[in-house]
């Protein structure tokens, strides 16, 4: 049984068709990536996962129940965890206040809190910024801390979209060795990037998406290989 | 006018005393007005009615039934808590969730209604005459220059009191930290797991709470009719604004400011010049600092 599977989603904004019709299956424990151009639909898709929008149709099942349509927080708490493609910290607040956002809706004490996101921000190597504000780290140092923050929640599943995009070489490193980690520690991954080695260097699978439909779901390697992904990618 | 006379010890305790208190007054409606803004991006005009009804239920308690004065606070403050959370689910909350992107314009004129309903009511159920005490505590404290009521101090400390507990719970606690988060960016708050609905109903909640509270604290000063909430919304909409929008201890810092100001003017000049000074302040203020004078962002929203 998947973890998360997919059915005849479809989203439409007034009369642009978003999404029409899209499958997708994530396995417990793999690390799956969606590519496709731009336009193809992969943050939406992101978005009524989680909630943030409404689907027309279709249905999202989600350790067996049916998902679509539930509320943001309701996904949230039922273990999706997501980042966003531009990187939404709480600017305002230190980095380990940032953290600790998630401890009203937890069940673990204040201090249990507080040695987990130490212990996060430390394989994070956000340990050293922990007292600052948001707002003075990074660029990069943020997509670290947004990615970490959502783990802080436990999910089961956790979204990332386009998370090596603005980051140095250095802390790609950092992130790819955390995803790794963690993918060992029993957590699911589905990740949106157009930055194919990546891709390759992390994933079970590739499900590609190209306005609005799928178009191929393979290894990396075969997905690569697919003359309608090339097609696409070409716009031919 | 002779400024000697600002100088002089028992003036000038007289008026920083009269100054805080109404300083406090201001401090309390801006601190929840500001939290409401911040947090909800709504500017709730029918603020200064939650400081009415404060003010009626302190007179319900402590005259009606005779209670005592901690009781009529308290009343007033928890009775307004559970008014605004009601008044936020049935009528924000439904506006946010069918008016969509434009909500916050419509919100406004929400606010308004809820005003000129809330008067009218007050009109009709309990008529024109104002309903108040000519003090809740007796007894002058003496110290050298100072002379300051009972009273007045009670109000200064019940007010600090519960500014610093704000201030505290808001900082330190995790809701406050998820109230934070949510008026700082909504949808990643709630994809941590935050219902955000929850935290505007909180929200308008503890802002009405703080406007019960002041109107019951001030009641010997402001005795309760239907339309004594007009003045400090005013009031207190200018220090939100001095303040800069949203920030909550800039209100609170604008509120004492104004307080002061306005019972210098009052001292030394009349009573009918404090408005006119309230309102050259503002702007004044917003033509040097458009973004309020405690506001470390050149533009806060667009």
């Amino acid at each position: 049984m998947a973890l998360l599977e997919i059915q005849g989603l479809k989203k439409q904004f007034g009369g642009l068709v978003v999404l029409d019709g899209i499958e997708l299956e994530v396995q417990q424990g793999e690390i799956q990536g969606i590519i496709g151009p731009n336009g193809a639909g992969k943050s939406t898709l992101f978005n009524i996962i989680n909630g943030i929008y409404s689907t027309d149709a279709g249905s999202i099942r989600f350790k067996n129940r049916n998902i679509a349509n539930w509320s943001v927080h309701r996904v949230a708490r039922f273990g999706i965890g997501r980042t966003f493609q531009v990187a939404r910290v709480f600017n305002e607040m230190t980095v380990l206040n940032n953290m600790l956002v998630p401890s009203v809706v937890m069940t673990t004490s204040r201090a249990e809190a507080v040695r987990r996101a130490e212990e996060l921000l430390e394989l994070a190597t956000l340990g050293r910024v922990r007292n600052n504000l948001a707002i003075e780290i990074s660029g990069g140092q943020k997509k670290l801390l947004e990615f970490v923050r959502t783990m802080m929640t436990d999910p089961d599943l956790i979204l990332l979209d386009e998370p090596f995009n603005g980051i140095n070489p250095a802390l790609i490193e950092v992130l790819i060795g955390l995803v790794r980690s963690l993918n060992q520690a029993g957590k699911t991954f589905l990740l949106i990037s157009h930055e194919m080695p990546h891709v390759s260097q992390l994933c079970d699978r590739v499900s590609v998406l190209a306005a609005g439909t799928n178009i191929a779901r393979g290894t990396p390697d075969e997905v690569r290989a697919n003359p309608a992904v090339i097609a696409a990618y070409l716009g031919q | 006018m002779d400024f000697s006379l600002l100088l002089d010890p028992y003036i000038l305790t007289e008026v920083l005393v009269q100054g805080f208190v109404r300083g406090a007054m201001y401090a309390l409606m801006a601190a929840g007005l500001s939290l409401i803004f911040g947090i909800m991006g709504v500017k709730n005009f029918g603020h200064g009615e939650l400081f009415m009804l404060g003010a009626y239920a302190m007179f319900f308690v402590t005259v009606v039934l005779g209670w005592p004065w901690p009781v009529g606070i308290a009343v007033a403050a928890v009775a307004l808590f559970i008014f605004g959370m009601l008044l936020e689910r049935t009528l924000i909350d439904t506006l946010r969730r069918k008016a969509g992107r434009d909500w916050v314009l419509d919100a406004f004129i929400l606010t308004i209604g809820i005003l000129v309903v809330l008067q009218n009511l007050a009109l009709i159920l309990f008529g024109t005459s104002r309903r108040g005490v000519t003090s809740l505590i007796d007894g002058v404290l003496v110290w050298g220059p100072v002379i300051v009521s009972y009273e007045r101090l009670m109000i200064l400390g019940v007010a600090s009191l519960v500014g610093l507990s704000l201030w505290a719970f808001i900082r330190f606690s995790s809701l406050g930290k998820a109230i934070r988060a949510a008026s700082q960016n909504p949808e990643a708050a709630q994809t941590l797991g935050i219902d955000i609905r929850l935290i505007y109903t909180v929200t308008f909640g503890i802002g009405a709470a703080l406007a019960g509270l002041a109107g019951g604290l001030l009641i010997s000063i402001y005795p309760a009719h239907p339309t004594v909430g007009f003045e400090p919304v005013i009031k207190s909409l200018a220090c939100v604004i001095l303040g800069g929008l949203g920030n909550v201890p800039g209100a609170i810092l604008a509120a004492l400011l104004l307080g002061v100001i306005e019972a210098y003017s009052a001292f030394f000049m009349s009573a009918g010049w404090q408005n006119v000074i309230t309102a050259g302040l503002v702007v004044l203020i917003l033509i040097v600092r458009p973004s309020g004078l405690f506001s470390s962002s050149k533009v806060e929203r667009a």
